[in-house]
């Protein structure tokens, strides 16, 4: 057993040992207390981020739901970081080899893992913990056995989300992704006021409206669940399902997934293929033994005289490309060569969901209108009803939104990994495909789902506003819209860096560190110019509705900065070629990246 | 393909796994590159491949600098790894057309030829089969169809005779590679096992320590082999007589 981490490989074998004598865990496998407590530069940038939102505001200037949202976001982070630590412990291709081969039964060795997991993730966790905790109580210790209650829960809620993140119902309920998006828009509302200047989040600063689309949003993220304000409505009883849950998961982790190290092939099949059937294995395997025997009777040159009946063997089935059943399929089909085709249907897994989505909401849409016009003209006013009111809006935008939304675009197959051994390679470095042709097809997929995005949102955002008196403002969907949808195209260079330089491995040596400093410099430069640009191109828009007089420079700016955020894009794109070109980034990965 | 590596050096961390290696194939050949384990035989493959970049010197194919997104070149070459890359999901059949139509060779006009040896490396039989169902041995066959409809110029082939192949499978590898080279292509494959490498090629090129130690004829190999008692691991070590 030779592994590409020797710590891990002296860990696992000093583990190994210990079993056999009888002193499990007896020792710890100390690497260092300060590698411990700040386990990955991942958790050092969380507290970067988490200190200046606990210190730069004044208590009584808080805008409590920006607060209760970032915080909720910080915590999500470390349960996503333990999650991505159980993960690199099990599966990760440098050790999974290693926990297979240890000559203990799988469920002992991931009870390993997973006290490993929590001792080296639970120390952080309770400090972040505590110093939220201590941060949403007005960093006032006159109640402390409150604060210990919230840090309590705050960390069980934390260690029950990384878990249960994983969960098939939870992973059906399309959670995670709704998290991403949060994410995702928190960190282009951040910038947005890194771009406005603070003082939007402070008291006053903030729209009305904005406090209460992000107050509602906190409730899609479990840790908000035990924060003050959520916890006394129905959150505690919330908080304390998922706790339960995740301890369920939890115990029952090692169990589950033993049948990975103990069974693997079993356990893998189970995923992807169905079982092999012996006897058919066999008897495929006799005919064409059969057939081969004949074969090797005969003499290299009378190879190729073979008198065969090839009516069997050929003509072949037509290369791999998407099946076209359904019509947005074939519409993205239609944008396409013969030979991009093929491009296609070797980056993309064959059976796609785009046509299923789309008509789920093409359905689901009338349904909510309909819904809308009786709620506005049967429904009392009041303040049940106004809450139900801007719950309802926000799952009738986000339905819609989510399922017509371009994610995930053209190259899921193409960053697959391959598995060599212990080292795993992209499918996209062994195959005939550049990273332009990546680009090509990508982008042109995006487009055409973003147009067929454009043409279903935009009159129906436009007939919800209406339906609900949003008056002047209904307009503000035809430019919203048709905004985002462009500045979503354009910024799929970005997206494809993203994939691309998670792929590879950047060489190292004393000749080529000062080529990766200021490739990054610039993309990090170029990076925040495409998200502000991007976000103050859509944005503008709100813009055009409350100054009339000068739309056509709004107009006019707001395009320019979508543009301009492409061409950022483009660019960040344009350097990782460049370089890939000049051969900085080697294919191979010992470690399995999540791209 | 005439292919040409030029001072080519490559390291991964502290470890250096090719130190100035130069090369000079010519077309139209067969070359087994020997070696003890991580000599640098797989690194030497990788960076034909395009897999990994060199950290110095240059790799040359027909006098053109060869980079990964060069797909002019990248096209008339293929790469079958250790474990042979075909897309697991798919039947045999589906990845042959696949890869054909990745490497612009389009099938009508060869289909006889290809049929037969489609039977020869035993794919006949798997044609329906998903590739994810097959036992190893049974995915190199499937990856050597591949090969047969590309016909790429440079086959660049790791281990094939620790592939868990049967013999037909193995005799079918020689007269595919054998093959390939009549058409005026090269093939370079990766063996620890010196006496198949003498046997089965044109030329033989032994890395030692990641330097190229002996670059000899294969007949000149076997007349070694054969006077000198420990001619193979003389042979590994790179010394062309007895010590």
């Amino acid at each position: 057993m030779k592994l590409h981490d020797p710590h891990t490989e002296r860990a696992l074998v000093q583990i190994a040992l210990q079993v056999r004598q009888g002193r499990e865990m007896a020792q710890s496998d100390s690497p260092g207390w300060v590698r411990r407590m700040l386990n990955g530069s991942g958790w050092v940038s969380v507290l970067l981020v988490a200190f200046p939102y606990l210190h730069s505001f004044p208590l009584d200037q808080r805008s409590q739901p920006w607060q209760i949202l970032v915080y909720s976001l910080v915590l999500m982070v470390a349960a996503w970081q333990i999650r991505k630590k159980l993960d690199q412990f099990a599966t990760s291709p440098a050790h999974y080899p290693a926990l297979v081969n240890l000559p203990i039964k799988g469920e002992k060795v991931l009870s390993w893992v997973r006290s490993r997991v929590i001792r080296e993730t639970s120390f952080v966790t309770l400090v972040l913990c505590i110093l939220i905790s201590v941060a949403l109580h007005g960093f006032s210790m006159d109640c402390c056995w409150v604060l210990v209650a919230t840090t309590l829960l705050l960390f069980s809620t934390v260690f029950a989300t990384a878990l249960l993140s994983r969960d098939t119902w939870v992973q059906r309920s399309q959670l995670p992704k709704v998290w991403g998006l949060i994410v995702l828009s928190t960190v282009i509302g951040a910038a947005y006021i890194l771009f406005a200047g603070k003082k939007a989040l402070l008291t006053g600063g903030m729209s009305e409206w904005v406090k209460e689309v992000i107050a509602k949003a906190c409730w899609v993220l479990p840790p908000s669940w035990v924060m003050p304000g959520h916890l006394e409505v129905v959150g505690g009883y919330l908080a304390a399902v998922w706790i339960l849950w995740g301890l369920v998961w939890w115990s029952r982790w090692p169990k589950a997934f033993a049948m990975m190290i103990d069974d693997p092939e079993g356990f893998f099949g189970s995923l992807d293929f169905d079982p092999v059937q012996e006897e058919e294995a066999e008897e495929l395997e006799i005919q064409s033994q059969g057939s081969l025997v004949k074969e090797a009777m005969l003499s290299d040159s009378a190879v190729a005289q073979l008198d065969t009946d090839h009516a069997q063997i050929l003509p072949l089935p037509k290369p791999l490309t998407i099946r076209q059943e359904g019509w947005v399929e074939a519409l993205i089909l239609r944008a396409f060569t013969t030979q991009d085709r093929h491009l296609l249907g070797a980056m993309i897994h064959p059976q796609q969901t785009w046509t299923k989505r789309t008509n789920v909401v093409m359905t689901a849409a009338p349904v909510f209108l309909l819904a809308a016009w009786l709620f506005m003209r049967f429904f009392p006013k009041g303040e049940f009803w106004e809450l139900l009111y801007i719950w309802g809006y926000m799952f009738a935008i986000g339905f819609v939104a989510l399922g017509l939304l371009p994610f995930s675009n053209a190259i899921p197959r193409a960053t697959d990994w391959w598995s060599l051994g212990t080292q795993m390679l992209p499918f996209f470095a062994a195959l005939p495909l550049s990273a332009r042709d990546l680009l090509r097809i990508s982008s042109r997929v995006t487009w055409v789902r973003s147009l067929i995005m454009v043409a279903i949102l935009c009159p129906y955002a436009l007939a919800l506003s209406v339906i609900l008196e949003h008056g002047q403002k209904s307009l503000l969907a035809l430019w919203l819209v048709p905004a985002t949808g462009l500045f979503w195209a354009l910024s799929r260079p970005i997206f494809l860096w993203y994939r691309l330089q998670a792929m590879s491995k950047r060489r190292r040596g004393m000749s080529i560190w000062v080529w990766h400093a200021t490739a990054s410099l610039l993309i990090i430069f170029l990076g925040f110019a495409w998200l502000i640009l991007g976000t103050a191109g859509v944005l503008t828009g709100i813009a055009l509705f409350n100054r009339p007089q000068d739309v056509g420079v709004d107009v006019l700016m707001s395009i320019a900065s979508v543009l301009g955020s492409g061409v950022c894009a483009r660019l960040v794109f344009e350097i990782q070629h460049w370089r890939m070109r000049l051969g900085h980034f080697d294919w191979l990965s010992t470690t399995l990246k999540s791209s | 393909m005439h292919i040409e590596l030029q001072n080519v050096s490559k390291t991964f961390g502290r470890t250096t796994a090719l130190k100035q290696f130069n090369l000079n194939i010519p077309p139209s050949s067969i070359i087994a590159v020997l070696g003890e384990n991580g000599a640098g035989k797989s690194t030497l493959l990788r960076l034909l491949a395009g897999v990994c970049a060199p950290d110095n010197g240059l790799v040359r194919y027909d006098g053109a600098v060869f980079n990964r997104e060069n797909m002019a070149l990248r096209r008339r070459l293929h790469f079958t790894p250790d474990v042979p890359l075909v897309f697991p999901d798919q039947t045999v059949a589906r990845n042959i057309a696949t890869f054909a139509a990745l490497h612009e060779k389009p099938i009508s006009g060869r289909e006889d030829a290809l049929g037969a040896w489609l039977e020869d490396i035993g794919a006949a039989a798997l044609m329906k089969r998903t590739v994810g169902m097959l036992s190893r041995g049974q995915i190199w066959k499937a990856g050597m169809a591949c090969v047969a409809a590309v016909e790429p110029e440079l086959w660049l082939v790791d281990e094939p005779f620790a592939s868990g192949m049967d013999a037909l499978g193995l005799g079918a590898f020689r007269r595919l590679a054998r093959h390939l080279a009549d058409q005026g292509g090269t093939v370079i494959y990766t063996t620890q096992m010196v006496e198949m490498a003498a046997e089965f090629s044109d030329h033989v090129c032994v890395i030692r320590d990641g330097v190229l130690a002996m670059w000899e004829s294969s007949p000149a190999l076997r007349d070694q082999i054969a006077n000198d008692p420990d001619g193979e691991e003389n042979i590994l070590r790179g010394l062309r007589k007895a010590s």
